[in-house]
Protein backbone atom coordinates (compact mmCIF):
# COMPACT_ATOMS: atom_id res chain seq x y z
CA UNK A 1 0.00 0.00 0.00
CA UNK A 2 1.26 3.46 -0.79
CA UNK A 3 1.79 6.07 1.89
CA UNK A 4 -1.31 8.33 2.05
CA UNK A 5 0.94 11.36 2.66
CA UNK A 6 3.00 10.62 -0.41
CA UNK A 7 2.44 13.01 -3.33
CA UNK A 8 1.64 11.45 -6.66
CA UNK A 9 3.79 12.57 -9.54
CA UNK A 10 1.50 14.23 -12.10
CA UNK A 11 1.50 12.27 -15.33
CA UNK A 12 0.62 13.54 -18.76
CA UNK A 13 -2.18 11.59 -20.39
CA UNK A 14 -3.16 11.54 -24.08
CA UNK A 15 -6.49 13.09 -23.08
CA UNK A 16 -4.73 15.96 -21.24
CA UNK A 17 -2.44 16.61 -24.21
CA UNK A 18 -5.43 16.63 -26.59
CA UNK A 19 -7.22 19.22 -24.46
CA UNK A 20 -4.01 21.25 -24.24
CA UNK A 21 -3.59 21.15 -28.02
CA UNK A 22 -7.22 22.18 -28.54
CA UNK A 23 -6.76 25.09 -26.13
CA UNK A 24 -3.52 26.06 -27.93
CA UNK A 25 -5.33 26.13 -31.28
CA UNK A 26 -8.13 28.26 -29.80
CA UNK A 27 -5.57 30.70 -28.43
CA UNK A 28 -3.81 30.76 -31.83
CA UNK A 29 -7.10 31.51 -33.58
CA UNK A 30 -7.76 34.30 -31.06
CA UNK A 31 -4.27 35.70 -31.66
CA UNK A 32 -4.68 35.71 -35.43
CA UNK A 33 -8.19 37.15 -35.10
CA UNK A 34 -6.99 40.04 -32.93
CA UNK A 35 -4.02 40.73 -35.23
CA UNK A 36 -6.25 40.71 -38.30
CA UNK A 37 -9.48 42.38 -37.27
CA UNK A 38 -8.97 44.59 -34.23
CA UNK A 39 -9.44 48.34 -34.44
CA UNK A 40 -8.14 49.06 -30.95
CA UNK A 41 -4.47 48.66 -30.03
CA UNK A 42 -5.49 47.82 -26.46
CA UNK A 43 -6.27 44.26 -27.62
CA UNK A 44 -2.56 43.82 -28.37
CA UNK A 45 -1.98 43.78 -24.62
CA UNK A 46 -3.29 40.19 -24.71
CA UNK A 47 -0.46 39.08 -27.02
CA UNK A 48 2.00 38.05 -24.28
CA UNK A 49 -0.59 35.77 -22.63
CA UNK A 50 -1.83 34.34 -25.91
CA UNK A 51 1.66 33.74 -27.33
CA UNK A 52 3.00 32.07 -24.21
CA UNK A 53 -0.16 29.94 -24.02
CA UNK A 54 0.08 28.90 -27.68
CA UNK A 55 3.79 28.08 -27.45
CA UNK A 56 3.34 26.10 -24.23
CA UNK A 57 0.38 24.09 -25.52
CA UNK A 58 1.93 23.38 -28.93
CA UNK A 59 5.33 22.64 -27.34
CA UNK A 60 3.80 20.06 -25.00
CA UNK A 61 1.88 18.57 -27.95
CA UNK A 62 4.96 18.28 -30.15
CA UNK A 63 7.08 16.79 -27.36
CA UNK A 64 4.28 14.31 -26.58
CA UNK A 65 4.16 13.38 -30.27
CA UNK A 66 7.91 12.80 -30.23
CA UNK A 67 7.48 10.56 -27.15
CA UNK A 68 9.58 12.88 -24.99
CA UNK A 69 7.41 12.30 -21.86
CA UNK B 1 28.99 38.16 -13.21
CA UNK B 2 25.78 40.20 -13.21
CA UNK B 3 27.71 43.23 -12.00
CA UNK B 4 30.07 42.89 -14.95
CA UNK B 5 27.18 42.55 -17.41
CA UNK B 6 25.35 45.58 -16.01
CA UNK B 7 28.56 47.64 -16.10
CA UNK B 8 28.97 46.73 -19.74
CA UNK B 9 25.33 47.75 -20.32
CA UNK B 10 26.05 51.15 -18.71
CA UNK B 11 28.85 51.69 -21.25
CA UNK B 12 26.68 50.55 -24.16
CA UNK B 13 23.86 52.80 -22.90
CA UNK B 14 26.19 55.84 -23.10
CA UNK B 15 27.15 54.94 -26.68
CA UNK B 16 23.54 54.32 -27.79
CA UNK B 17 22.27 57.46 -26.00
CA UNK B 18 24.89 59.66 -27.66
CA UNK B 19 24.18 58.08 -31.07
CA UNK B 20 20.44 58.55 -30.69
CA UNK B 21 20.91 62.13 -29.47
CA UNK B 22 23.07 62.89 -32.53
CA UNK B 23 20.52 61.26 -34.85
CA UNK B 24 17.55 63.11 -33.31
CA UNK B 25 19.43 66.43 -33.35
CA UNK B 26 20.36 65.93 -37.03
CA UNK B 27 16.80 65.00 -38.04
CA UNK B 28 15.46 67.94 -36.03
CA UNK B 29 17.81 70.35 -37.84
CA UNK B 30 16.69 68.84 -41.16
CA UNK B 31 13.07 69.36 -40.11
CA UNK B 32 12.24 65.65 -40.42
CA UNK B 33 11.05 65.17 -36.83
CA UNK B 34 8.81 67.51 -34.89
CA UNK B 35 10.17 66.81 -31.42
CA UNK B 36 10.90 70.02 -29.46
CA UNK B 37 14.48 70.73 -28.28
CA UNK B 38 13.26 70.88 -24.68
CA UNK B 39 11.98 67.28 -24.97
CA UNK B 40 15.22 66.09 -26.60
CA UNK B 41 17.23 67.63 -23.77
CA UNK B 42 14.86 66.33 -21.09
CA UNK B 43 15.03 62.75 -22.44
CA UNK B 44 18.83 62.97 -22.73
CA UNK B 45 19.06 64.29 -19.16
CA UNK B 46 16.90 61.43 -17.84
CA UNK B 47 19.02 58.80 -19.66
CA UNK B 48 22.24 60.38 -18.41
CA UNK B 49 20.92 60.71 -14.86
CA UNK B 50 19.73 57.10 -14.72
CA UNK B 51 22.99 55.85 -16.22
CA UNK B 52 25.02 57.71 -13.59
CA UNK B 53 22.73 56.29 -10.88
CA UNK B 54 23.13 52.73 -12.22
CA UNK B 55 26.90 53.22 -12.35
CA UNK B 56 26.89 54.26 -8.68
CA UNK B 57 24.74 51.30 -7.62
CA UNK B 58 27.10 48.97 -9.49
CA UNK B 59 30.15 50.18 -7.55
CA UNK B 60 29.10 48.10 -4.55
CA UNK B 61 27.43 45.20 -6.38
CA UNK B 62 24.50 44.27 -8.58
CA UNK B 63 21.18 43.77 -6.76
CA UNK B 64 19.08 41.03 -8.40
CA UNK B 65 16.33 43.50 -9.35
CA UNK B 66 18.67 45.89 -11.16
CA UNK B 67 18.67 44.13 -14.53
CA UNK B 68 14.87 44.23 -14.68
CA UNK B 69 14.74 47.92 -13.70
CA UNK B 70 17.44 48.99 -16.21
CA UNK B 71 15.73 47.06 -19.01
CA UNK B 72 12.29 48.48 -18.19
CA UNK B 73 13.57 52.07 -18.02
CA UNK B 74 15.47 51.62 -21.30
CA UNK B 75 12.30 50.44 -23.03
CA UNK B 76 10.15 53.15 -21.41
CA UNK B 77 12.54 55.92 -22.51
CA UNK B 78 12.78 54.45 -25.98
CA UNK B 79 9.00 54.39 -26.17
CA UNK B 80 8.95 58.06 -25.16
CA UNK B 81 11.39 58.79 -28.01
CA UNK B 82 9.25 56.77 -30.44
CA UNK B 83 6.15 58.64 -29.24
CA UNK B 84 7.70 62.09 -29.72
CA UNK B 85 9.15 61.24 -33.13
CA UNK B 86 5.98 60.05 -34.79
CA UNK B 87 4.70 56.97 -32.95
CA UNK B 88 4.17 53.96 -35.22
CA UNK B 89 6.02 55.66 -38.09
CA UNK B 90 9.03 56.69 -35.99
CA UNK B 91 12.44 56.05 -37.49
CA UNK B 92 13.67 55.12 -33.99
CA UNK B 93 11.37 52.10 -33.74
CA UNK B 94 14.27 49.81 -34.67
CA UNK B 95 16.19 50.86 -31.55
CA UNK B 96 13.89 48.49 -29.60
CA UNK B 97 15.86 45.64 -31.15
CA UNK B 98 19.11 46.94 -29.62
CA UNK B 99 17.61 46.54 -26.13
CA UNK B 100 16.18 43.14 -27.05
CA UNK B 101 19.35 41.62 -28.49
CA UNK B 102 21.63 43.20 -25.88
CA UNK B 103 19.63 41.72 -22.98
CA UNK B 104 18.58 38.40 -24.50
CA UNK B 105 22.10 37.37 -25.47
CA UNK B 106 23.41 38.31 -22.04
CA UNK B 107 20.69 36.86 -19.81
CA UNK B 108 18.86 34.19 -21.85
CA UNK B 109 15.28 33.17 -22.57
CA UNK B 110 13.64 34.51 -19.38
CA UNK B 111 15.00 37.99 -20.07
CA UNK B 112 13.98 37.75 -23.74
CA UNK B 113 10.39 37.08 -22.65
CA UNK B 114 10.58 39.94 -20.13
CA UNK B 115 11.88 42.39 -22.78
CA UNK B 116 9.21 41.31 -25.26
CA UNK B 117 6.45 41.72 -22.66
CA UNK B 118 7.62 45.20 -21.56
CA UNK B 119 8.04 46.22 -25.23
CA UNK B 120 4.54 44.90 -25.99
CA UNK B 121 3.00 46.97 -23.17
CA UNK B 122 4.97 50.19 -23.79
CA UNK B 123 4.46 50.08 -27.57
CA UNK B 124 0.71 49.57 -27.11
CA UNK B 125 0.74 52.63 -24.82
CA UNK B 126 2.44 54.57 -27.66
CA UNK B 127 -0.19 53.31 -30.14
CA UNK B 128 -3.02 54.28 -27.79
CA UNK B 129 -1.53 57.73 -27.16
CA UNK B 130 -0.89 58.35 -30.86
CA UNK B 131 -3.51 56.27 -32.69
CA UNK B 132 -2.70 55.05 -36.19
CA UNK B 133 -6.35 54.85 -37.17
CA UNK B 134 -8.01 52.28 -39.36
CA UNK B 135 -6.41 48.91 -39.93
CA UNK B 136 -3.94 47.86 -37.23
CA UNK B 137 -2.72 44.66 -38.90
CA UNK B 138 0.69 46.19 -39.71
CA UNK B 139 1.16 47.12 -36.05
CA UNK B 140 0.14 43.63 -34.96
CA UNK B 141 2.69 42.15 -37.37
CA UNK B 142 5.37 44.49 -36.00
CA UNK B 143 4.65 43.34 -32.44
CA UNK B 144 4.53 39.67 -33.41
CA UNK B 145 7.79 40.01 -35.37
CA UNK B 146 9.41 41.45 -32.27
CA UNK B 147 8.14 38.45 -30.30
CA UNK B 148 9.56 36.12 -32.96
CA UNK B 149 12.99 37.75 -32.76
CA UNK B 150 12.82 37.67 -28.93
CA UNK B 151 12.02 33.96 -28.85
CA UNK B 152 14.74 33.13 -31.37
CA UNK B 153 17.36 35.26 -29.57
CA UNK B 154 16.33 33.68 -26.26
CA UNK B 155 16.61 30.19 -27.76
CA UNK B 156 20.08 30.90 -29.18
CA UNK B 157 21.20 32.34 -25.83
CA UNK B 158 19.85 29.24 -24.07
CA UNK B 159 21.83 26.97 -26.39
CA UNK B 160 24.95 29.07 -25.92
CA UNK B 161 24.56 28.95 -22.12
CA UNK B 162 24.16 25.16 -22.21
CA UNK B 163 27.30 24.77 -24.34
CA UNK B 164 29.22 27.06 -21.97
CA UNK B 165 28.16 24.91 -19.00
CA UNK B 166 29.28 21.72 -20.81
CA UNK B 167 32.61 23.35 -21.63
CA UNK B 168 33.05 24.39 -18.00
CA UNK B 169 32.39 20.85 -16.80
CA UNK B 170 34.97 19.53 -19.31
CA UNK B 171 37.51 22.04 -18.02
CA UNK B 172 36.80 20.99 -14.42
CA UNK B 173 37.23 17.31 -15.33
CA UNK B 174 40.52 18.02 -17.14
CA UNK B 175 41.78 20.04 -14.14
CA UNK B 176 40.80 17.23 -11.73
CA UNK B 177 42.49 14.56 -13.84
CA UNK B 178 45.63 16.69 -14.11
CA UNK B 179 45.68 17.13 -10.34
CA UNK B 180 45.27 13.36 -9.88
CA UNK B 181 48.13 12.65 -12.27
CA UNK B 182 50.41 15.21 -10.63
CA UNK B 183 49.64 13.96 -7.11
CA UNK B 184 51.55 11.22 -5.22
CA UNK B 185 51.18 7.77 -6.77
CA UNK B 186 50.48 4.79 -4.56
CA UNK B 187 53.54 2.56 -4.02
CA UNK B 188 53.46 -0.82 -5.78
Amino acid sequence: MSDPGERRTPTLTARGVSWGLALGLVLLALLVGIAWRTTSAAWFLLFPLLLVGVLFALGVGVLWGLRHF
Amino acid sequence: MEQQIERSKVLVRWIVAVSLFAAVAYLKRQGQVGIPWSTILALSAVVAGLNVLYGRILRTGAPPWLKFVTTATDLALLSALVFFTGGAGSVFYFAYFIVLVSNSIRYGMAMALYVATIYNVTYVVVLLALPVGGDLTVEAVKILTFWGVALYAGYLAMRFQRQTRILESYEETIARLRAELAGPRPAK
